[in-house]
């Protein structure tokens, strides 16, 4: 087997890592960047862009570049947080088959599941460069909040980047293998996760070469990029209070504002003041406007301060789930690259009472703990073990539109729960079973993963069939479903194959058709 | 694959004595009986359906089952040599075509076999270990039988029970992990009788890892025991099949006569896989599986010289638990347990394997000693004499007693 790749699929940027003499070691693509911006573009003149340069397109061509798509994976088109996405997203989202969000560039209809892909493959082109070698196989990073959907699609993302996909993780678990390798206390740590769109939470304990995750929580659709939001619609705001000019419309003012805001953050992570000019902005009868703004760390705080006090709700929750209290916690790991607010920092110790661990990169760590999972898995080097949980809970509607949880969260994976269901009619033949996975006790409230008919029930009074049906969630966190009825034994079995997950076909399809695209190298 | 409609039996060549089985399959040969067809035995035998085509490709290679009118006779002679190379690798469990070593093999085999122990025997720790104690031991199964051990590598039959091993291990760690569970567990323990016996066949197949605990298990019994009766097997067949297991039986104990402890396990479990109803196999069952752990143990004693190897004694501290499991009252294992505890520090565990020891057998002189030596390392001098003089009592002239009495009467004097 080849070396194994791990790879941290983030929202805004994403990031390799190999395992070299024993420790890993974060690779630079061509550019010599250590992360790549997670973007995909079809220039004007129909090239297919990736990284850096689409990244660096991306005012000229709002329209056609793609940015944030993991904020839409595994999403339904109709779902609240998709509404949402869709009022700032430059490009357009346009609802698929299977009633999945699919994004519409240049005139071509992508799936989420391939821009991934392609995002993956020019990860898989940066390693391959430093290598010298064909890379085969990989594991890719996820927030712990993700679903199973979500997990699925990232899951063919690799695949439709013709890579063999070893193990799907999460990311502050991740993290904990980072944190913990070479380290042999038994410790308990709290991974604070505050990336470029998600939010995870989890706490680990260490000890003995294992890494357990106790608990862990957040929201996948609460992040960085929210912070760069507030920013913009402030920077917004103040040009037409002091112009009279709304430049919301423009679609190129609003590309360089975003940039702008982006940047302006991440000073105010060092300064306490900076000022943000975008000189030709926009013009009207009195000729050329420039943007001209100062904004100090304190405006930007209090922006944001809600969303922040938002986050330590979860991290309460996720400590209590794991049967702790914050004074139990023996470090904190600060992941993703808004943790370096200082507001961020000091919320987070002020909630655990002690200050954050400082011996880990919060942009490269994820990818790190990938490589260190790959090569334990690969190789006979086993000197690690992850136990990791589930973050949902599991189970079925019953007739009454409630949720039947069968498999709790934070449950240890790999897990399998079986239940015996039965009739509500005389004579009925077929009971249809609808998998959800959430932690509602209305059944509605829930992500349905999918759902399957059992036929075929020899007829009997409503109550007397018996119908085993058992739950198995793998070490990927991906479940399938298997159903036997226990008078004759007949059994089926069924992968949840839920809206917004692509075919088998499908994704043979993506693959032919990527393969005919040589991507120009990006980062240079 | 044969046709569905076929019949398999088992083979008139066949000796069972060789072979070993776990319990689910030994429930599934069970009821092979040559009149029953492929697709009801998939129904019936306890195990999924995939496991049951598995389970008879391997034993019609093996040579164990053969299908009626299975070709010419001239294929016999094919399936003879087949059998010759693959005997040890179907019917017992273990499998030629993986990765894994015969060692590695064989630790997943008998730990699947023990997961019927009670939830303190199944991570090894005791009934008033600790929490860290419990994780502690949780961690080290982990690391272990975790699927993720063996990734990638071809496992066969193996991938299966290193999942539903794990999966035990976790419901055990989950459920003393957390005071209240815990409770609950130690409360039904007392309840039942001291130790559990070993699943027999049939409760294995209710018993599958990660089911509900209570109602769910019930209607899942209820729901086997309509399957059953459903598939009665005919009178005369039962006859014969109680005919064999008796056979088993008796094979089992020439070999417990002549010290063979572990072929006799293995045939015992034949008998009881043939005749699950019968509570005098489990018994001798039990029996002879105490005698195998105390057997192992005392192998690793001997092997770790002595008293040099702590850990190897800790092992041997451990299996002679395991065989206490199966025999509680047992006076020698009881006594032999005590002087390991001793050497160990563990005085507290080493008195109540003594008195254990004593209380079954009260008038051995040995056991007073070792009672009354690890009373007296405990400081408890007056109840050290007064067991020390009641061995003196049984037999005067121990040397040893005598020596051990002095001891205590000279600290005393130093005092």
């Amino acid at each position: 087997m080849s070396r194994v790749i791990g790879i941290d699929l983030g929202t805004t940027n994403s990031c390799v890592s190999i395992i070299d003499g024993g420790k890993p070691v974060v690779i630079p693509n061509t550019g010599g960047y250590k992360t790549s911006p997670s973007m995909f573009a079809i220039s004007q003149d129909g090239k297919r862009l990736v990284g850096h340069l689409a990244k660096r397109q991306a005012i000229t061509n709002a329209v056609n570049t793609v940015s944030s798509s993991k904020r839409l994976i595994g999403r339904r088109f109709d779902s609240p947080e998709l509404k949402r996405a869709s009022e700032y997203f430059s490009y357009s989202i346009v609802r698929g088959e299977n009633d999945d969000a699919r994004i519409e560039i240049a005139g071509k209809t992508f799936t989420c599941p391939e821009i991934a892909g392609i995002i993956v493959r020019e990860m898989k082109r940066v390693a391959e460069e430093y290598l010298g070698e064909p890379v085969t196989d990989c594991v890719i990073t996820v927030p712990a909040y993700f679903n199973d959907t979500q997990r699925q699609c990232t899951k063919d993302a690799g695949r439709i980047a013709g890579l063999e996909v070893l193990r799907i993780i999460n990311e502050p678990t991740a993290a904990a293998l980072a944190y913990g390798l070479g380290r042999d206390r038994e410790e308990k740590i709290a991974v604070y996760d505050l990336g470029g769109g998600t939010f995870d939470i989890s706490i680990l304990e260490l000890g003995d070469g294992v890494v357990e995750v106790l608990a862990t929580a957040g929201n996948t659709f609460l992040g960085g990029e929210d912070f760069d939001r507030r920013l913009a619609q402030h920077i917004l705001h103040e040009f037409k209070n002091a112009e009279g000019i709304d430049l919301s419309g423009d679609l190129m003012a609003m590309q360089r504002i975003k940039d702008a805001a982006e940047k302006a953050k991440c000073d105010l992570s060092s300064l306490n003041t900076t000022e943000i000019n975008l000189p030709f902005i926009a013009n009207d009868a009195e000729g050329a406007r420039h943007l001209n703004l100062e904004v100090s760390r304190e405006t930007l705080e209090s922006l944001v301060v809600d969303i922040v006090k938002g986050t330590l709700k979860s991290v309460e929750q996720c400590v209590a789930d794991a049967g702790l209290t914050p004074a139990d916690i023996d470090h904190i790991v600060l992941v993703g690259g808004q943790t370096r607010m200082p507001m961020v920092q000091a919320s987070v110790s002020e909630f655990f009472g002690k200050r954050p661990h400082k011996g880990v990169n919060p942009d490269e760590v994820v990818a790190m703990g990938a490589a260190i999972q790959g090569s334990v898995l690969a190789s006979d080097d086993r000197d690690m073990l992850l136990l990791d949980v589930t973050p949902f809970s599991l189970g079925i509607a019953t007739f009454d539109g409630h949720f039947a949880k069968l498999i709790e969260r934070n449950t240890t994976v790999p897990a399998r729960k079986s239940h015996i269901f039965t009739t509500t009619r005389d004579d009925q033949s077929a009971v249809k079973i609808r998998v959800l996975q959430g932690d509602s006790n209305v059944a509605s409230d829930n992500h349905l993963l999918g759902e399957f008919v059992l036929a075929d029930i020899p007829q009997a009074p409503k109550g007397v069939p018996e119908i085993e049906v058992a739950f198995d969630i793998d070490a990927n966190g991906i479940v399938s479903v298997s159903a036997r009825d226990l008078a004759t034994g007949k059994e089926q079995s069924i992968t949840v194959n839920a809206t917004g997950t692509l075919s088998e076909e499908e994704i043979e399809r993506i693959i032919r058709e990527n393969e005919s695209y040589d991507l120009p190298t990006a980062g240079k | 694959m044969p046709d569905q409609e076929q019949k398999p039996q088992l083979s008139s060549s066949w000796d069972p004595s060789d072979s070993r089985l776990t319990p689910a399959e030994g429930f599934l040969l069970s009821r092979i009986d040559g009149q029953t067809p492929l697709e009801e035995l998939r129904l019936i035998g306890g195990l999924p359906p995939e496991e049951v085509d598995r389970c008879l490709e391997r034993w019609v290679s093996a040579g164990i089952v053969v299908f009626e009118d299975s070709g010419p006779s001239g294929d016999s002679e094919a399936t003879e040599l087949e059998r010759g190379e693959s005997t040890g690798d179907g019917a017992d469990g273990y499998e030629a075509g993986t990765d894994l070593s015969r060692e590695e093999q064989q630790r997943i085999l008998e730990f699947e076999a023990s997961l019927g122990r009670s939830y303190h025997a199944l991570l090894g720790v005791d009934l008033n270990a600790d929490t860290r104690a419990i994780k502690r031991a949780y961690f080290k199964l982990s690391r272990e039988f975790h699927p993720d051990r063996h990734f990638g590598r071809e496992l066969g039959s193996f991938a299966q029970r290193l999942d539903t091993i794990f999966m035990k291990i976790v419901e055990a760690y989950e459920l003393l992990s957390d005071p209240a569970t815990r409770a609950e567990v130690e409360r039904s323990m007392n309840q039942e009788p001291p130790r559990q016996l070993p699943p027999d066949p049939a409760s294995e197949v209710v018993g599958r890892p990660g089911a509900p605990i209570g109602r769910a298990v019930d209607s899942k019994r209820a729901a086997l025991d309509r399957l059953r009766r459903h598939f009665r097997i005919p009178e005369e067949i039962l006859v014969e099949r109680r005919f064999r297991a008796k056979q088993f039986h008796q094979t089992a104990m020439v070999c417990s006569r002549r010290g063979n402890w572990k072929e006799a396990g293995a045939s015992i479990r034949l008998a009881i896989a043939f005749d699950p109803w019968n509570d005098e196999y489990k018994r001798s069952f039990a029996q002879v599986q105490a005698q195998v752990h105390q057997v192992r143990a005392a192998e690793l004693l001997t092997e770790a010289n002595a008293s040099l190897d702590a850990r190897a004694q800790q092992d041997a501290m451990r299996l002679y638990e395991e065989a206490l499991s199966y025999r509680p009252c047992d006076p020698e294992i009881n006594a032999k347990a005590a002087l390991l505890a001793l050497t160990l520090g563990e005085f507290d565990s080493a008195r109540e394997y003594a008195e254990a020891a004593i209380g079954a057998k009260p008038d051995c002189a040995e056991h007073h000693r070792t009672l009354g030596k690890i009373l007296r390392q405990m400081g408890l001098k007056e109840k050290a004499r007064t067991a020390l003089n009641k061995s003196l009592s049984i037999d005067p002239d121990d040397a040893e007693t005598k020596s051990e009495l002095s001891k205590l009467i000279r600290t005393r004097s130093v005092r």
